[in-house]
């Protein structure tokens, strides 16, 4: 029988001081036999749900409390604060977050008085200032003198001192010694913890490390032993858990309610907008099987009380609508016929035969997931929209906990460990191209003497810290909304970005509680969507939206097919464009498993090829088991998509709704390792026994531990797939439209503005410089008059308008730099009246100069400079006095030199490919161009040379590294083995500009030139045009 | 025409790395201007540049392409001591030397020593053979125009003589900008505008040059010009304070060598004040008669030129020592520092307590017992109690803060300087106690306060206890527990 509960406990998550999880103190605690252990963590409650939801399926009773940090009169005190029931935990999250509102990130203070109307509580203090002070204002009930010894001679005289006052004020005594780790063996990596906290190093520590190792989980007749001359003050631990009945099951979180129309309930209302939005969508005639779907998904949502989530989410779209700001819901919502209807998202469930239960389920009663995509460019405004909504009380945004990775855990324990600082960081650039696989062997390769002691430690602490939490950041959009203020269920900090703030726990607390989570998410291409249609509109008169876009149109899927989709959203990598020309995409399904095919789970799951075969019908499409055609028949009997992959373990290997839920989990928990194996030992054997060949029970499993790594649920493929139809529509029938958005929407997609550019020109879309009469800030569309006619490209007579390119792209501008350009009178005669009236600072005009933006005024560039330079100092003259010119004047630059200077001023040149300037040098040495390079014949060999644009590694490609070369004529998609680069490494990770020799592999319309050797080309040009998107 | 030289050690902090790590010769190597992953490069070896890495990266880029490249920080304390140290070289070659603004180049005036080596040319050939012996790369070049001069020696390798100043203007013409010790910003504007080279430069006008890119620019410009040429401003160091003086016939009287030694410090004194300096310290070094030289160093506590003072503590030094043999030759070094004014103070607002004369007892103390006799304690963060204060020197007397006087513990603990290990006691110890002398005997204990740490080195395991005897004593011991020993490590009183 245990004599005593810890108290006075605080897990890793108390940052950098802890040196155990949660989950390890519970179990010790277990172990031990202790009937209850408090989780106390630093300022605030960040460990409490991991420990909760361990302690929970080990059958022990988690106390909930935290240690404040109280300024008594200006002296700040610890007190351990316990809370005994759900209003006192309340208290306790709303002093927290007071404590962390007036302090800087990372700390809280609270001050004395706000304890004093703190109810429920139980507090424990050694101070004696505030043991007086909590003694006045909650009398000797709730407060305790606490005792802790952990065998230092400082403790006793400060223990004497607190008795002697306990005794005065009748406060009775506690004994709890304050817990840092679970087991001893965690000391060394405590004194590291503290370390880092305090940017010291082990061997200068002093006393920011613990005296001993005396700060662990202690079995009962350890501490009996040491309080052995006071026994009632251990007893007493155990009357004050008892009395702490709060747990967390008692948090009874309800989503906020939106503000109903009179007469209508909850229910009603949502009813009604889904109805009407159906009547919208299916344009008044709502097909008799949408309108069962609908009422069916109506009578879940009633059953599960989740109205008011559907209605915030339809009112953060209806903000986002009235904003003129584009969004669209995606994932697992997409499922939902409702959500449809209210214009959530844009896919038809019903339409596409998706599976509503997948969403939401009765059985499952778990808070529906509907994450919003937001144009990236205005996501912020729609944040602070939710803020305003529903005050700063009841909305705060999701945490998100950084935690030990190998590159940041070797770095900060070396650190403390003394080790030199460039030895680190040669360790952590090794480990960055080992996927994070820690191996001492790494720590001698970077110089370390792998066989002396601080590397040995390094090595292990190191291995021990992984998966530490750090410190606390911000989810990308995930908001916890409450009808109840927020600070009543968990504390609320400032975040470090401004007018942000952020709650305690991280979303796997927040779904372990089934807490109901908003995700508000920035996407780039909704940018650039709406920035097209905006043009289009302007410029053309046409009116688009995303559902009004003309659907399944045949020549833009004639251009996908052809893999021409530079720029278009999710199938522009290498690899999809590698295989739009197999798959030959002609309906938007085909889209959708286009995106949802390149990805590793299927390839990893050697899904891919049969799936192209079925498909040309090279292979007969058959099904391992006749109940699998139901769920295999959309896509060739081959498994391709996340809900495929459960049904597969519900009707073959025979899993409950449950098992399949809890696969889904462990798919999507893909970073702890091992949570997805452990299906292996079920799931196959239980396949055989159905009768499936051994084969593909292989298959699938080895599939969906791919989808541990990454893979699209259906309704995600058709929402992605979505907005891949509208780009490449927009990119095939408005280029110019297209390219002007994309580039105004940058960053954003896969390839740099040089390349987005490049493509337009080769599309026949006349791209003009920057001028400083003619460019705004971002990029426009100007009408071109008579040159149309002449464009090489078949539909280019349609094409109306051409793309001017704005000041944006000029290095060195920013906002400051707009507003003065913005401000001035354009067009201007000469350089002087716009350097006077712009008032630009001598870099930002040389930035201009450099960039040609002052040919207009009949300057080359270098005398632009010459000028600028001079004119500068002039800038703030209000009066129009010419200053006396200059009588030097420079030659003006070569073409190739042009290019080069647009590229090192503005990362892209609408004058020329750097290319074009070697184009001679290349031909006569018998090196073709990229176009001529895919006329040729399969086997032949050739030597290339092209500028380098990306370079890829997937990790499912066995160490084959993928570059994509361009030239004035396009690309060339070169395949290099892991030998090859492994012998020009250091050429295959700088050059610009590559030559490579090797053979063409042509299939399905496919080019690659397998590289047999790489070489430095003999130019010297494009080393200043050079920015490839490298390793992704 | 009066001719000048130039000799310049290119990328000198690189060369210093590799002559200090030879080992690295066959390896990729950069100068880093910070250890840390922001660090930029500042100088690369040949290897490093042909693996494609560049001046200005940071040290993060540059190990991520050349995994294997060995990096350094060159202080530039280090160049400085470098430096000096070329300079005395050089000063055997030309008593003329300057150390110009930029890293490893000087100006010579080979006017003094030509004609001993025959002509310019060979004269600059023995310095660059005199370098390239020392491993130290080099170029050496004589011509008309200091800053000319420069820029031929930075451009071409060896020796290099001009004829004319012409033939000077022509080669120098050729140098590119990026060379001299100009800001790489102003570098990168003019290369712009297509101005390379310093013949491009001095074609523009100073004055355009001025009002467009400041007076760094506009001053280099000057430099060049021919009436703006600076003599040599050579290197001048002075030597130490010093004087010796023959014992003859030896002597080991201590008496008749003080004597002798107050008549040299006497002249020596006024050697010092005459360059407006007190003296610090002083070496005294006794050659002696078929025995080893003997040394002494004396520190006043303040710098003086008080003699008797000086001589004091001289007297008091060397009473304590006994001297091996006669002493043949006494040298006195003074190592001085200027002489700060020091205000009068006024009459009748002397402090309390006399500094000065604290000063001085603690002078007579040091002189008698050694530099290391009169210490003081301070206090360090740490749990281990050996390693909580540390004694350490101190060369002058304070006053103790009175206002802030922590209060005294009633009970003073005398600690042991090493902890003294106790009869070891079977079996089962801690659990048995420690044994005392044999006549002594424990009746209380209390503790235990454990003491652990120093896992990273050397584990330490103490569980410290108050031992009160039969004699009434109190003890403070230890057990250790890797050592499984009790240990006394101080007394109560």
């Amino acid at each position: 029988m245990s004599t005593y509960v810890p108290l006075w406990v605080k897990s890793n998550h108390s940052f950098l001081e802890g040196a155990s999880f949660p989950e390890e103190l519970v179990e010790r605690a277990h172990a031990l036999g202790l009937p209850a252990v408090a989780i106390t963590d630093r300022d605030g409650v960040y460990g409490i749900v991991r420990a909760q939801m361990r302690a929970k399926a080990l059958g022990v009773r988690v106390v909930t409390g935290a240690q404040l940090m109280v300024d008594f009169e200006g002296h700040a005190q610890h007190v351990v604060a316990l809370a005994k029931t759900r209003s006192g935990y309340a208290n306790l999250c709303r002093v927290l977050s007071r404590g962390h509102a007036r302090c800087e990130k990372g700390s809280s203070l609270i001050h004395g008085e706000e304890l004093g109307s703190l109810h429920d509580l139980f507090f424990l203090s050694s101070g004696t200032e505030a043991l007086r002070a909590l003694h006045a204002s909650h009398g000797p009930s709730s407060v305790f003198a606490l005792c802790a010894r952990h065998l230092s001679d400082r403790e006793k005289p400060k223990e004497k001192a607190l008795r002697s006052v306990a005794r005065e004020l009748s406060v009775q005594t506690v004994g709890a010694n304050e817990v840092l780790y679970h087991d001893k063996l965690r000391r060394p990596l405590q004194d590291v913890l503290a370390c880092i906290r305090r940017g010291k190093v082990l061997s200068q520590a002093g006393h920011t490390i613990c005296a001993n190792a005396e700060h662990d989980l202690k079995p009962s007749q350890e501490i009996e032993r040491l309080f052995a001359d006071d026994p009632a003050c251990l007893r007493r631990t155990l009357e004050i858990a008892e009395q702490c009945t709060f747990s967390l099951d008692d948090l009874r979180y309800r989503y906020p309610e939106e503000n109903l129309p009179s007469g209508h309930s909850e229910q009603g209302w949502l009813r009604d907008l889904t109805f009407r939005g159906a009547h919208r969508r299916y344009r008044g005639k709502v097909p008799p099987n949408v309108r069962t779907q609908i009422e069916r998904e109506l009578q879940i949502i009633r059953k599960l009380d989740y109205g008011g989530y559907f209605l915030t989410m339809y009112e953060i779209v209806q903000y986002c609508r009235q904003q003129g700001i584009l969004c669209q819901g995606r994932g697992s919502a997409a499922n939902s016929a409702v959500c449809f209807c209210l214009g959530i998202t844009a896919i038809d469930p019903v339409r596409m035969d998706l599976l509503f239960e997948r969403f939401l389920s009765v059985e499952r009663a778990e808070p529906p997931d509907i994450d919003l995509d937001i144009e990236h460019e205005r996501r912020e405004e729609v944040i602070q929209h939710v803020y305003e909504k529903y005050g700063r009380r009841h909305a705060a945004m999701v945490a998100n906990i950084i935690r030990y990775r190998i590159r940041s855990a070797v770095r900060d324990v070396g650190k403390v460990l003394g080790l030199a600082r460039t030895d680190l960081e040669a360790a952590t650039r090794l480990l960055r191209h080992r996927d994070d696989a820690f191996n001492p062997e790494l720590l001698r390769e970077a110089g370390l003497d792998a066989d002396a002691p601080a590397t040995r430690q390094l090595w292990s602490l190191a291995s021990e810290v992984l998966d530490f939490p750090r410190h606390l950041s911000i989810h990308p959009g995930g908001f916890l909304l409450g009808h109840r203020p927020v600070d009543e269920i968990v504390p609320i900090e400032p975040a470090s970005m401004e007018a942000r703030t952020v709650i305690q726990w991280d979303k796997y607390d927040v779904d372990n509680l089934a807490l109901f989570k908003v995700d508000l998410l920035g996407l780039g291409v909704l940018s650039c969507i709406h920035r097209a249609f905006d043009l289009l509109r302007e410029h053309k008169g046409e009116v688009l939206e995303i559902a009004t876009v003309p659907a399944e149109d045949e020549a833009t899927y004639a251009m996908v097919s052809k893999g021409d989709t530079v720029g278009v959203f999710q199938i522009e990598s290498r690899a999809q464009m590698a295989m739009l020309p197999r798959l030959q995409p002609r309906t938007f399904y085909d889209l959708v498993i286009e995106v949802a095919l390149v990805r590793p789970g299927p390839i990893q799951g050697d899904m891919v090829h049969p799936y192209l075969r079925r498909r040309k019908g090279e292979e007969e499409v058959d099904y391992p088991h006749p109940k699998l055609e139901r769920i295999l028949k959309k896509t060739l009997g081959v498994p391709i998509f996340q809900e495929q992959v459960m049904k597969l373990a519900v009707e073959a290997a025979g899993y409950t709704a449950g098992e399949a839920d809890q696969l889904r989990r462990d798919m999507a928990a893909w970073r702890k390792s091992g949570r997805i194996e452990k299906h292996r030992s079920r799931m196959v054997p239980r396949m055989l026994e159905e009768g499936i060949p051994e084969e593909f029970a292989e298959r699938v499993f080895s599939q969906i531990r791919g989808f541990g790594e990454y893979g699209f649920p259906e309704s995600h493929a058709a929402s992605f797939a979505l907005l891949a139809y509208v780009t490449a529509w927009l990119r095939r029938h408005h280029h110019e439209a297209f390219t002007c958005a994309i580039l105004n929407a940058q960053p954003m997609g896969f390839y740099s503005p040089a390349t987005l550019v490049e493509d337009a020109k080769r599309h026949g879309v006349e791209v003009r410089p920057i001028d400083i009469n003619r460019s705004q800030w971002d990029c426009t569309l100007f009408p071109i008059a008579s040159k149309t006619g002449q464009s090489p490209v078949d539909d280019a007579k349609r094409r109306l308008y051409g793309v001017q390119m704005g000041l944006r792209y000029v290095k060195g501008l920013g906002a400051r730099e707009r507003e003065r350009v913005e401000a001035t009178d354009r067009p201007l005669p000469n350089l002087a009246t716009f350097v006077r009236q712009a008032g630009l600072n001598k870099k930002a005009l040389h930035a201009l100069a450099e960039a040609g933006a002052f040919e207009c005024f009949g300057l080359n560039r270098r005398d632009a400079i010459w000028q600028v330079r001079s004119l500068s100092r002039f800038s703030q003259d209000s009066l129009p006095l010419e200053p006396a010119s200059s009588q030097i004047s420079f030659a003006s630059l070569a073409r190739e030199d042009e290019v080069i200077w647009d590229y090192r001023s503005s990362h892209h040149s609408t004058r020329g490919h750097p290319m074009r300037g070697l184009r001679d040098a290349l031909r006569s040495r018998g090196i073709p161009e990229a176009s001529r390079v895919h006329g040729c014949g399969h086997g032949s060999e050739l030597d290339y040379v092209g500028m380098v644009i990306c370079r890829q590694r997937p990790g499912t490609a066995s160490g084959v590294t993928f570059f994509t070369l361009e030239d004035e004529t396009g690309f060339v998609n070169v395949v290099v083995w892991k030998q090859v680069f492994t012998r020009h490494a250091l050429l295959a990770k700088t050059a610009p500009l590559l030559g490579v020799t090797g053979e063409i592999q042509r299939a399905d319309g496919v080019i690659h030139l397998i590289a047999k050797s790489l070489w430095a080309p003999d130019v010297s040009l494009a080393e200043q045009t050079h920015r490839s998107r490298d390793f992704h | 025409m009066k001719r000048v030289s130039c000799v310049v050690l290119p990328m000198l902090p690189l060369q210093i790395l590799l002559r200090e790590r030879p080992n690295w010769s066959a390896a990729p190597v950069a100068v880093v201007d910070d250890e840390g992953p922001s660090g930029r490069i500042t100088h690369l070896n040949v290897l490093a540049k042909k693996s494609r890495l560049r001046i200005g990266m940071r040290q993060t880029v540059a190990r991520d392409l050349v995994p294997n490249l060995r990096t350094a920080i060159v202080l530039p304390e280090r160049v400085s001591e470098v430096s000096r140290e070329l300079i005395e070289a050089l000063q055997t070659f030309s008593p003329r030397v300057e150390a110009l603004d930029q890293d490893g180049a000087f100006q010579l005036d080979p006017e003094g020593l030509r004609r001993l080596y025959g002509g310019y040319h060979n004269w600059a050939s023995s310095i660059h053979r005199y370098l390239r012996a020392r491993h130290w790369r080099n170029s050496v070049t004589v011509g008309f125009h200091r800053q000319r001069a420069l820029a031929v020696a930075m451009m071409q390798a060896g020796v290099c003589v001009s004829k004319s100043a012409d033939e000077e203007r022509e080669r120098s013409n050729k140098t590119e900008l990026r060379e001299f010790n100009l800001p790489g910003e102003l570098c990168e504007s003019l290369g712009a505008l297509g101005i390379e080279t310093l013949g491009d430069f001095l074609s523009v006008p100073a004055g355009e040059l001025l009002s467009r890119f400041g007076t760094r620019a506009s001053a280099f410009h000057d430099s060049f010009a021919d009436d703006m040429q600076l003599p040599i401003q050579p290197q001048i160091f002075d030597d130490p304070a010093r004087i010796s003086f023959q014992v003859d016939p030896p002597d080991e009287d201590q008496t008749r060598l003080l004597f002798a030694i107050k008549g040299a410090l006497h002249s020596l004194l006024h050697q010092v004040s005459a360059r407006g300096e007190s003296i610090q310290a002083l070496e005294l070094s006794l050659h002696l008669e078929r025995a080893p030289l003997h040394q002494e160093q004396i520190e006043p506590a303040s710098p003086t030129l008080d003699l008797m003072l000086l001589l004091e503590l001289i007297r008091l030094r060397l009473g304590e020592q006994r001297l091996q043999g006669a002493v043949e030759e006494v040298e006195v070094f003074a190592r001085t520092v200027r002489t700060e004014s020091e205000q009068v103070a006024l009459p009748g607002h002397q402090p309390r307590r006399d500094m000065r004369a604290a000063h001085r007892a603690l002078d007579r103390v040091r002189a008698t017992y050694g530099e290391q006799s009169v210490t003081k304690a301070r206090l360090r963060e740490a749990h281990l109690p050996e390693a909580s204060f540390l004694w350490e020197p101190i060369q002058h007397a304070r006053l103790g803060n009175q206002s802030g006087a922590m209060p005294v513990s009633s009970m003073v603990r005398r600690v042991y300087a090493r902890p003294k290990p106790l009869p070891p006691r079977v079996p089962k110890e801690p659990q048995a106690g420690p044994s005392l002398a044999k006549d002594h005997a424990i009746e209380h204990m209390y503790g235990p306060y454990r003491v652990s740490g120093g896992w990273w080195k050397r584990l330490v395991e103490r569980d410290y206890y108050y031992a009160e005897t039969d004699h009434g004593d109190l003890l403070w011991l230890f057990y250790d527990r890797p050592r499984k020993r009790w240990f006394l490590h101080g007394v109560l009183d």
